[in-house]
């Protein structure tokens, strides 16, 4: 009829921007991008970032392309609820998230009740392990690596009283990580003394180090992130260089050595792949990655690649009626930048952690 | 035109009120002129829209750029100069110049970094004071910037990196002085103003990139295009649109992106507008095109109606006078209304009406006529069965009577042939008998009489024969046997004669015979009855004339002929003459004619003499059967036919014209 041929006319007329195209398959990450934990979640994101752009160069899952939706929780649980609330809202299939368990505290439940899936490049504390929820895991947990802290320490370092500092803004990762430590280095013999802070740019560094280093310990262990981390390295080397300084892997970032400088030197760090690692996909992440955002990704970014991998290789291999956790708990391994990985019906995975030490501004593994 | 085919599928599929015609031909006239003039004006206005749009984002992404680069540049300066006398300065006074520095807006700290990298002095606002203990001493050699400053000494502005002082992500500058660096960080506020700056009030996204990717300072953006990174699009892969523009997302819409560069700084400047239907522009055209499409419809579903309405009036009056004319009102006159065409065809109707009236009493009329017609024919036709019916019952009768007077015929036809024959026959046996009673007769005479004279002789020997008596009566004997044997032979040749005839009329023998031996033999058998006339009987027929037939009934022929003739045309005469004469007709026929001189047949018999019982001595022992037993054996038996010729006073003659040989058949008649 006339009429709608008219009004086919006025619509093609109308449309100017692109139609057609395949319905993209969305992916969130959420992740801390503001604030002071800002590396953890910027590495996090990149990481993501690279894995996503690979996949739809290779032509998306079943020909449709990948889009990322990124929010930022901004280490806030208010803001960590609107954002992921924000992410369901955007129809995404999975998020990629969260970077800190204090934010896992928050998110999980919210994942639990309304059924989406998070898959976690750097929780590690020990509560979201052994869980049956939506929470899938691509680290070890805080036992592992507080585990071989204590051990190493114990014997290798040859320390008997450890002072540790701990971040109560994120209570869940470093009490978690605390009890593991505490735990194991006394059993081996050794004696802990906890000391609390809070996180803030203005928060009295230097009383804290001194009151830590009146207790005469052997080494300190610092559960924060980099910044804190940095800082307090270089406080505590102001006045002493002898003590052992060694950190969580929460600290195991670029940014401690940008900010820490020389004081960060011979300080024990956390890792979960070896820098030197000679895996031909490991070695080309990190190449894409510097190339792209012009630093090294980190145990975050590649965690969060191998994550992202893991949670688009469970949407291109799920059949029709699986859920997505069911995929990802059913369809491993998946393909990871060090090795392939797969997840236990907790969602569960395991890794070797290993002991690194900083040296010339370089992570070296030394176990 | 598309349009009026649609009313041609219309009536395909049924005709549609004329209210309904008229209303979508209204609304699809507005429809098409609406659509082709928004169509027109809208492909005309929206490139031309679009152009502006882009040129005014080019000229927002330029200046932009320009603005950063100006006020970045001012800041630099600022510690440019600071920079350039650190070296002569005591620490403490490039300390508060330093502090100064910050004071004047736009940085959130500047530290100032001793060769080793270490943190001698840092200006922060007063509300992080506090943090200022933390920062002094801290070693700072690892910091990027620090470490381009060192290895470029020249100023460097930074990408995002995290900040010392907050631990958040910021923008940095290094400026190497003398063996020192000077590193300061921008403010986010400052950024955020400097964008602001001669921004028209408009929610259109701006956006400065660094090198990394990441975003620096931006406007009217989501979240998401905070947070994430660019280079992906800036990289190559993005859509460009109009030359130099880029399609991007911001916050999941597609925009026209126009891109500025700073080499100084390094980074990327972006101002975009909502590409195609999401610019409001647009949308503002293309919905007031669409309203006033809308618009039109509306009006002319609202107003249609009624003009409809207002044109169909008139007809629907007119309709309906025509249907009380219909069914017999003619009373009532046409309304007139306000179209030219409905008031002429009113006027036609009333014409109409009024003829329409007239033809009606007349038809009544004759209807009347009619009905009388009717009824009078169905009188007489019920008189005309009534009649048909007593004639049908009278031919009934007369033909019952017809049939037993027809059978009666018949069998009086059977009685008379049989007694046609037997009276033939009667006369045969007649003739015969008479015939043959004069030679025996005589013979008997002759030998009575010799036998009396033999007693005379036994007499007279007894008193002495003398011989004179004895001559005497041997001669009477030789005259007496003489007679008898004569009349004896006489008598036997006449039966032979007649046992032929005989033979030949009673058999249907058929064979060759002379036709010459033929007519002379039924001459022999006539004679008594020839002899006591006066007339007289010629023969012509050739002696070599032979056929092959059937003799008998052709002497019953000949005998019947003679017999009429006698009987008949020679009746009452003092003299006449038969003549029986044959001859050949042509190498397979024979005529044979027997023709006498008497008085002939009168014309209205002469036709008829054929048929049965046609005679003119009926009651005087005439049959009438005669001639056509004739007919009937010539025509039938012999295969041949019969004429007659004659006249009243002129004398008849039959001309028979028989084959040579006989048709074969069964039965003779």
């Amino acid at each position: 009829m006339n009429v709608r041929a008219v009004m086919l006319l006025l619509a093609a007329a109308f449309t100017l921007g692109a139609c057609g195209e395949r319905e993209p398959v969305r992916i969130g990450f959420l992740g801390g991008l503001t604030g002071r934990a800002a590396d953890l979640g910027e590495s996090g994101r990149n990481g993501v970032q690279i894995a996503v752009d690979e996949i739809n160069a290779a032509g998306g899952i079943h020909g449709r392309p990948v889009e990322l939706i990124v929010r930022d929780d901004g280490q806030d649980a208010t803001t960590a609820i609107a954002a992921a609330n924000e992410l369901i809202a955007g129809r995404v299939q999975g998020i990629v998230g969260p970077m800190t368990s204090a934010m896992a505290d928050v998110v999980v439940p919210m994942a639990d009740r309304e059924g989406f899936v998070l898959v976690s490049p750097s929780v590690t504390a020990r509560k979201f392990f052994a869980i049956d929820d939506h929470l899938f895991l691509v680290m070890s947990s805080t036992r592992e690596e507080a585990l071989l802290s204590a051990e190493y320490h114990y014997r290798e370092s040859g320390v008997r009283h450890v002072v540790v500092f701990h971040d109560t803004t994120n209570r869940s990762y470093t009490e978690s990580f605390l009890a593991e430590f505490s735990g194991a280095f006394q059993q081996l013999g050794g004696a802990v003394t906890p000391l609390a802070f809070a996180s803030a740019p203005d928060m009295d560094i230097g009383k804290l180090v001194r009151a830590a280093l009146a207790k005469r310990p052997d080494a300190v262990l610092l559960i924060a992130n980099s910044v804190d981390a940095a800082r307090f390295a270089q406080k505590i080397r102001e006045v002493n260089l002898a003590v052992v300084l060694f950190a969580a892997q929460w600290a195991t970032t670029d940014r401690l050595v940008e900010l820490g400088g020389k004081a960060v030197e011979g300080m024990f760090l956390h890792n979960y792949f070896g820098r030197d690692s000679t895996s031909p996909d490991l070695t080309r992440l990190r190449t894409a990655y510097i190339q792209r955002f012009r630093r090294e990704p980190g145990f975050a970014g590649v965690a969060a690649y191998d994550a992202t991998r893991a949670l688009l290789g469970a949407l291109a291999r799920r059949n029709g009626n699986e859920t997505l956790r069911q995929a990802l708990l059913t369809k491993g391994p998946f393909p990871g930048a060090e090795a392939p990985f797969s997840f236990d019906r907790f969602g569960d995975s395991s890794r070797v952690p290993r002991i690194t030490v900083v040296r010339d501004g370089q992570f070296v593994t030394v176990r | 035109m598309r349009i009026f085919s649609l009313f041609d599928r219309s009536t395909a599929a049924g005709p549609w009120r004329l209210r309904t015609s008229l209303v979508v031909l209204m609304l699809l006239v507005t429809v098409v002129t609406f659509s082709v003039i928004g169509v027109t004006v809208l492909a005309y206005r929206l490139p031309g829209i679009l152009a502006e749009e882009r040129q005014v984002m080019r000229v927002q992404a330029s200046t932009l750029a320009d603005h950063f680069e100006l006020s970045l540049a001012a800041i630099e300066g600022r510690l440019g100069a600071i920079a350039a006398v650190s070296g002569s300065l005591p620490a403490e006074t490039l300390g508060r110049l330093l502090d100064a520095a910050l004071g004047e807006g736009g940085l959130q700290a500047v530290y100032l970094l001793n060769e080793r990298g270490v943190v001698d002095h840092v200006a922060v606002p007063d509300a992080l004071a506090a943090a200022r203990d933390n920062l002094v001493g801290a070693d700072l050699s690892r910091n990027p910037l620090f470490l381009s400053a060192r290895q470029l000494v020249r100023r460097e502005w930074s990408d995002r990196y995290l900040s010392p002082l907050t631990g958040a992500a910021a923008v940095g500058l290094s400026i190497p002085a003398g063996g020192q660096v000077i590193l300061a960080e921008l403010s986010p506020e400052f950024a955020a103003a400097i964008i602001g700056v001669g921004v028209v009030n408009n929610a259109n996204p701006l956006l400065v990139v660094d090198r990394g990717g990441e975003h620096v300072a931006g406007r009217n953006l989501a979240e998401s295009d905070v947070l994430r990174n660019w280079t992906g699009d800036l990289g190559g892969s993005a859509e460009r649109v109009g030359g130099d523009l880029l399609r991007l997302s911001f916050s999941g819409a597609e925009h026209d992106t126009a891109v500025a560069r700073s080499p100084r700084l390094g980074w990327t400047f972006l101002a975009a507008s909502p590409a195609g239907l999401a610019n409001p522009r647009v949308r503002v055209t293309v919905g007031l095109v669409l309203a006033g499409f809308i618009g039109s419809i509306v009006l002319s579903l609202l107003l249609a109606p009624l003009w409809a309405a207002r044109m169909s009036a008139p007809l629907q009056s007119l309709m309906a006078r025509t249907r009380s004319l219909a069914s017999g009102d003619f009373s009532g006159a046409f309304a007139r209304g306000p179209i030219h065409e409905f008031n002429e065809l009113a006027g036609d109707m009333e014409s109409m009406a009024k003829a329409v009236e007239q033809r009606q009493s007349d038809l009544e009329h004759s209807e009347e006529r009619l009905m009388q017609s009717l009824q009078r024919v169905q009188q007489l036709n019920l008189e005309l069965e009534e009649r048909v019916e007593r004639r049908t019952a009278a031919l009934a009768r007369a033909n019952q009577e017809l049939s037993e007077a027809m059978a009666t015929l018949q069998l009086t036809q059977t009685e008379l042939t049989r007694a046609e024959m037997l009276a033939s026959l009667g006369n045969l046996v007649g003739g015969v008998a008479h015939e043959l009673n004069t030679p025996i007769g005589n013979g008997v005479m002759a030998i009575t009489t010799l036998h009396d004279q033999i007693k005379d002789f036994r007499r007279e020997m007894e008193e002495g024969l003398r011989r004179s008596t004895l001559n005497e009566f041997v001669d009477r004997l030789e005259d007496g046997t003489e007679i008898a044997v004569r009349n004896l032979q006489r008598a036997n040749d006449l039966i032979a004669s007649f046992k032929q005839v005989a033979v030949d009329q009673t058999s249907v023998q058929r064979r060759r015979f002379r036709l010459a031996a033929l007519v002379h033999e039924i001459l022999v058998t006539l004679n008594p009855t020839i002899r006591r006339t006066p007339f007289r009987v010629d023969v012509e027929v050739p002696e070599e004339l032979v056929l092959d037939s059937y003799p008998g009934p052709l002497g019953q022929v000949l005998t019947n002929l003679l017999t009429n003739a006698i009987g008949h045309g020679l009746e009452g005469r003092s003299q006449g003459t038969i003549r029986i004469a044959a001859r050949m007709l042509d190498e397979a026929q024979v005529l044979l004619e027997v023709v006498d001189d008497g008085a002939g047949i009168p014309p209205e018999l002469r036709e008829r003499i054929f048929d049965p019982f046609v005679t003119s001595k009926l009651g005087r022992g005439g049959t009438g059967l005669g001639l056509h037993i004739v007919w009937n054996t010539v025509t039938v038996v012999l295969g041949g036919s019969i004429a007659v010729d004659s006249d009243p006073g002129q004398g008849t003659g039959f001309r028979i014209v028989l084959p040579l040989t006989a048709p074969q058949q069964g039965a003779a008649g």
